[in-house]
């Protein structure tokens, strides 16, 4: 195995995870879409001459994978079903735990989901994104604006009732 | 523009604190414990370009020489596999202590003496240099595609491990080099490879951040 290739592995798989998590909202699912990103990568990386620009690609190709195999499965989840969905296991250690994140991330619509994803798990810029999700920069901050407001409006409940003075 | 999220001159949304909040909380979620393994061997095996070892020869060339090399029983999987296997899958479940050791023993010498008599992959009990606190507790032996390998697992105090596995340097290809041991980390956990004669070592910390350097 090349060191460059399990580097690049190393750097970004547990990014590529918790974004394909925040898209598939399933963890078998997102460890799926993270190894075909990097199948895929392994295939066709050497095709990038800019190397700086690897995360970017990575990033954009899971998107797109997660697309295909959508739309391949046709899936139409409505807000039941989202109710449904298993969370995912994960440790809580902040004012909001991850698990209601991810939970609260799910209820967005997936036009909102990608962008908002990228903001707070890669720190991405506005032209990061846009590169990413192959859209305008305005596209990518009204939706980044929109899709921030609706998971405050979700998240703040829960937030404020942790901040409540114990009696 | 009255919203600041859609102010041009700016490259990113500015954050207070229940975005912080928000981003902690997503950035603390933990991918699977194999996954890196995982990639890395699915990756290896479903493309040539990332195994160390030139795609030079035609498809139906490789398939004819694997198939040769197989009846002759000369098919060995790569060291870099064996290194993953190790580091990502059985180092995890002897720290959950989910496999049980063959012999538990505070003596190296006795545990290498041990593996000597079951003739399984060992180091030389000499070779061995261990970092202050540290004491072997035991040793397995265990087989992968075909192949015996063993372990040594050793613990300080704290109960931080550490695991030193052995396989013949015949076993496999692309065995690492004499001398300076080759470092990577795998699945999160930092590894240390390198050869001594004709055995193979890999040497995986039990918890990610764990300095070997003290091993050599």
């Amino acid at each position: 195995m090349p060191a460059e290739f399990s580097s690049l592995v190393e750097t970004h798989y547990q990014g590529l995870f918790r974004f394909a998590l925040s898209l598939a909202r399933e963890e078998a699912a997102a460890a799926d879409l993270t190894q075909q990103t990097f199948l895929k990568w392994a295939r066709h990386g050497d095709q990038l001459r800019d190397r700086t620009k690897a995360k970017t690609w990575l990033f954009t190709t899971l998107h797109r994978e997660f697309l295909a195999t959508r739309r391949m499965a046709r899936e139409q989840a409505d807000e039941e079903e989202l109710e449904a969905l298993p969370a995912p296991l994960i440790e809580v250690g902040n004012k909001i735990d991850a698990k209601a994140a991810v939970a609260a991330l799910a209820q967005l619509d997936e036009t909102y989901r990608a962008p908002v994803a990228m903001f707070y798990l890669e720190e991405l810029s506005y032209a990061e994104i846009a590169a990413c999700l192959d859209i305008p920069i305005g596209t990518v901050m009204s939706r980044l604006s929109r899709g921030r407001e609706r998971l405050r409006k979700i998240l703040s409940p829960a937030s404020e009732s942790h901040e409540q003075p114990r009696p | 523009m009255s919203n600041p999220d859609l102010n041009p001159a700016e490259d990113r949304p500015p954050l207070d604190g229940l975005d912080r909040s928000i981003r902690q909380a997503l950035q603390a979620i933990e991918p699977p414990p194999n996954l890196y393994g995982k990639i890395l061997a699915a990756a290896a095996e479903g493309n040539p370009a990332t195994a160390d070892e030139p795609a030079a020869k035609p498809s139906w060339l490789r398939t004819v020489a694997v198939a040769g090399g197989q009846l002759m029983g000369t098919a060995l999987a790569a060291f870099d596999d064996f290194r993953v296997e190790v580091a990502t899958v059985t180092a995890p479940q002897l720290v959950a202590a989910r496999l049980k050791l063959d012999l538990q023993a505070h003596e190296l010498s006795q545990l290498v003496d041990w593996l000597a008599q079951a003739r399984a992959p060992h180091p030389d009990g000499s070779g061995v240099r261990l970092p202050g606190g540290f004491g072997p507790v035991g040793c397995k032996t265990f087989e992968w595609h075909g192949q015996r390998f063993s372990v040594i697992c050793f613990y300080d105090q704290g109960k931080r491990g550490a695991h030193l596995f052995s396989i013949s340097g015949r076993s496999v290809r692309q065995a690492p080099p004499e001398g300076k041991p080759q470092w990577l980390t795998l699945g999160g956990l930092p590894t240390a490879s390198w050869s001594r004669g004709d055995t193979s070592f890999v040497l995986v910390a039990g918890t990610p951040g764990m300095d070997l350097t003290g091993y050599f």
